[in-house]
């Protein structure tokens, strides 16, 4: 139950963000997060889910503390303001692996910059590397695996820290359907295992459902917390077919009710929205744009 | 049929091809020369007797000898110079922002020019060629060392930031070793300008090695000792570029695609 004095592991009042960006020789001040909070109890699963573009990352770079709110606070185990460290692992969109290391030497980078021991790191993610389905793999380099390898070893590397928190920005994103789907369940009994607080971004219904204990479900940008909602399917989900349980499929209808009808209201798209497309459509699958650039 | 076996296959394929080209090409040459008189043009036979003679009697290869050493003095003086010059220019950014300018000015004109005021400073010899060769190889390396730690990928220094990487893990874990592939390219650069260096300061000053057989045999038209030596500078030019290349698919193979070993 973590420690009684605390409320929340994460807590995320009235944050506000809003990036310079060029528009032809000006730069205009364009708000990416708008009052936004919500909370996250210790060991909790939260799946975030919003349209493309609404501000998912930025979101997640502010829970780690990569950069400052210019509004509102965020608070780690009570206590403000959130700064990088190992307390919080970060998988990211874009697998960022460091290309001149190896699987292992990647999974022990963190902890390299640490300061451990090189036996100990090297254990260490030895033994993650198999936990994540890496075995084999141990001595290749990124460019050598596959799209869904090299996210394994971004999992690996987040989990071999240890971190209280883990921060996923749409991990599977860029995976094909059945990798995608092994990886979900991975990472469920990963997590039932490891019980640390996941904080998980998606653009997919049915992984949020499926993943969640609660979904935090944002508008267009810029983004606010439009409505949280508890999934109650029982867990351990991997041992049914939680796809055909009837409250997975009541709550997948209801998430597209709700996202439907955001589509529906552009006035709760600000003028400041220039992007040229429009597309604040869930979308299952993403093209994959979001491959490394490792040539 | 494996994929070796078919490659294997391909590869002598090649080969052929570029044995018959060179048959064809001396064959092409030898008449050519034979109707254009050998001062204009020297036979392959007279310039392949010529070699005999220069590998023989030790000319060719004392000749080498002095403009190697020459050139590796330079070339190592430019690279111990010119990397932690890129390195301080990439990781320092007011160092940088300070020095580029400069540097390209510098890059963009023409070596030869700076040769009479190294003549005056540094004599005519081995000091005066060695830092012709310096600052011909030192502008590649610099340049390009620089830009690859400008170039580092930001999505790595902030994952890496997000590790909990400070300032100095920064620079000696992902700046460092992400600028390798460039700072290799640089030197390779540095090797074709380092060449072109040392044959132009033989050229200029005394008229030893390579360069100054190259003067000496064509000012006295003695066609077939000349092309001898133009084509152990092509192959010592080729062999050198080459080594580098090999050095950077050993070390740096992810931008390559090899495997690593
Ligand atoms: N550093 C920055 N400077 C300027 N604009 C930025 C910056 N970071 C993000 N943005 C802009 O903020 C908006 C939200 O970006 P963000 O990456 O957080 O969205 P997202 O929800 O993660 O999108 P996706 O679903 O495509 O991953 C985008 O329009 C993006 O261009
Ligand atoms: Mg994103």
């Amino acid at each position: 139950m973590g420690s009684d004095n605390l409320l929340y592991k994460v807590e995320v009042d009235s944050v506000n963000k809003s990036f310079y960006r060029r528009d032809g020789d000006k730069f205009k001040l364009l708000k990416i997060v708008e009052d936004l909070s919500f909370t996250v109890s210790d060991k909790e699963f939260v799946v975030i889910v919003g349209p493309s573009g609404c501000g998912k990352t930025t979101l997640l770079r502010l829970i780690d503390g990569l950069i400052q709110p210019d509004a509102g606070r965020i608070s780690i185990n009570g206590r403000s303001p959130s700064a990088p460290g190992p307390d919080k692992g970060v998988v990211f969109q874009s697998f960022r692996l460091l290309p001149w290391k190896n699987v292992l030497e990647n999974i022990a980078f963190p902890l390299a910059i640490q300061g451990l021991h090189k036996e100990k790191r090297m254990a260490r993610a030895l033994e993650y590397a198999k936990l994540v389905g890496l075995t084999g793999f141990e001595h290749s380099y990124p460019h050598e695996l596959s799209g869904g390898m090299q996210q394994r070893v971004g999992l690996a590397r987040a989990l071999a820290m240890d971190p209280e928190i883990l921060l996923m920005d749409e991990p599977f994103a860029s995976l094909d359907a059945q990798i995608r789907e092994i990886m979900q369940l991975e990472l469920l009994k990963i997590w039932s295992q490891k019980k640390t607080t996941v904080i998980f971004v998606t653009h997919s219904l049915d992984e949020a459902v499926l993943l969640a204990d609660r979904i935090v479900l944002l508008g267009p940008r810029p983004s606010t917390v439009k409505e949280v909602i508890d999934i109650s399917l029982p867990r351990p989900r991997w041992t049914y077919d939680v796809k055909s349980h009837p409250d997975y499929i009541s709550i997948r209808a209801y998430l597209w009710r709700r996202i439907k009808e955001m589509v529906a209201t552009p006035e709760s798209i600000p003028e400041m929205y220039t992007e040229p497309q429009i597309q604040p459509l869930i979308k299952e699958s993403r093209p994959t744009t979001s491959q490394p650039t490792t040539d | 049929m494996s994929n070796g076996e078919s490659k294997g296959v391909r590869r002598l394929g090649a080969n052929t091809y570029r044995l018959i080209l060179f048959t064809i090409l001396i064959i092409v040459w030898q008449i050519i020369s034979m109707s254009l008189g050998r001062m204009f043009l020297p036979t392959p036979s007279g310039v392949a007797t010529a070699a005999v003679e220069l590998f023989a009697n030790g000319t060719i290869i004392e000749a080498t000898l002095i403009s190697l050493a020459t050139f590796a003095t330079g070339y190592l003086l430019a690279v111990a110079l010119a990397i932690p010059m890129g390195l301080m220019m990439g990781g320092f950014k007011k160092v940088g922002e300070a020095l580029d300018v400069y540097i390209n000015a510098f890059n963009a004109m023409p070596r030869i020019a700076l040769i009479p005021l190294i003549m005056i400073w540094f004599g005519l010899d081995f000091q005066a060629k060695v830092v012709i060769v310096l600052i011909s190889a030192f502008f590649p390396i610099v340049i390009n060392t620089y830009t690859g730690v400008l170039n580092v990928d930001k999505d790595l220094l902030e994952a890496s930031r997000s590790f909990g990487a400070k300032d100095k893990d920064l620079f000696l874990r992902i700046m460092l070793p992400a600028s390798v592939p460039f700072l290799m390219t640089g030197l390779r650069l540095g090797v074709a300008r380092g060449i072109m260096g040392i044959i132009m300061a033989e050229f200029f000053m005394t008229a030893k090695g390579l360069g100054g057989l190259i003067v000496t045999y064509g000012s006295t038209f003695q066609m077939e000792k000349l092309f001898v030596a133009v084509t152990v500078l092509t192959v010592i030019g080729g062999v050198l570029a080459e080594s580098v290349k090999r050095v950077e698919k050993l070390i740096a193979p992810w931008k390559t695609g090899t495997i690593h070993p």
